[in-house]
């Protein structure tokens, strides 16, 4: 398990093998905004 | 996680057991859900820290048709490894079963009622206990997001008003009516718009 405080969703394999991660970009009138 | 505001008017922590398939009222909560939030677990044996085997639920949902549900399963020990999650976009519930790969329970919303709210209640094998939060106040949105498959930015539309908050789980899989049977994986992350953290 990891625990991270700049980044809004990761999604890991383990502790040292990152699947994916994102940053909020922004939250938008319609939505919300990935990066 | 914090919740206030002058938007939130009502929050209530209650827990219901499971009686059935069909429809089942969930009453006591004094006031109209906009937004329920369930988790479900369940251990065998039902001993803290004596657990072989166990299961996690956790789902949200706002109305029959703003809802996702996940779960995931472990056994301790067990070789070959005896992990699996599952995932719904259309369902208000779900709950593995903590030693096979069994869908133990499930259920969709029918509505958000005026002293809690009813689910209907398709799949219930034995009884099973459920906690959850309600929340009245507030604009809500629940949905399954797909990731995207690339680097980039991605942006999520159709929620009809600005988010103060997001709140983001998976089980590091697509929403499927299949258990995934070689992994238990959990991802859950969160943002106020400034601050944003991960696990």
């Amino acid at each position: 398990m990891s625990t991270m405080t700049d980044k809004i969703l990761r999604h890991a394999t383990n502790s040292a093998t990152t699947d994916a991660e994102a940053d909020l970009s922004s939250f938008d009138s319609d939505g919300y905004t990935l990066n | 996680m914090v919740l206030g505001g002058a938007d939130l008017t009502n929050a209530f922590v209650g827990s219901y057991s499971s009686t059935g398939t069909g429809t089942q009222a969930i009453t006591g909560v004094g006031f109209t859900p906009d937004l329920v939030i369930a988790t479900h677990i369940v251990n065998d044996p039902n001993t803290p820290g004596g657990f072989s085997t166990a299961s996690m639920n956790i789902s949200a949902f706002a109305s029959p048709t703003l809802r996702g549900a996940l779960s995931f399963r472990d056994t301790d020990a067990a070789n070959p490894t005896q992990s699996s999650s599952y995932q719904r976009s259309d369902k208000a519930v779900t709950g593995l079963s903590s030693g096979s790969d069994t869908i133990n329970h499930e259920a969709d919303l029918s509505s958000m009622d005026a002293d809690g709210f009813t689910l209907n209640y398709t799949t219930n094998l034995g009884t099973a206990g459920f906690g959850y939060l309600a929340l009245k106040g507030g604009k809500y949105d629940v949905r399954v997001e797909t990731q995207k498959t690339s680097s980039g930015t991605k942006s999520t539309t159709g929620i009809g008003f600005t988010p103060t908050g997001l709140l983001l789980m998976g089980t590091n899989d697509t929403a499927s009516t299949s258990i995934n049977t070689t992994q238990a994986k959990l991802s859950i992350g969160g943002s106020d718009g400034t601050t944003e953290g991960a696990v």
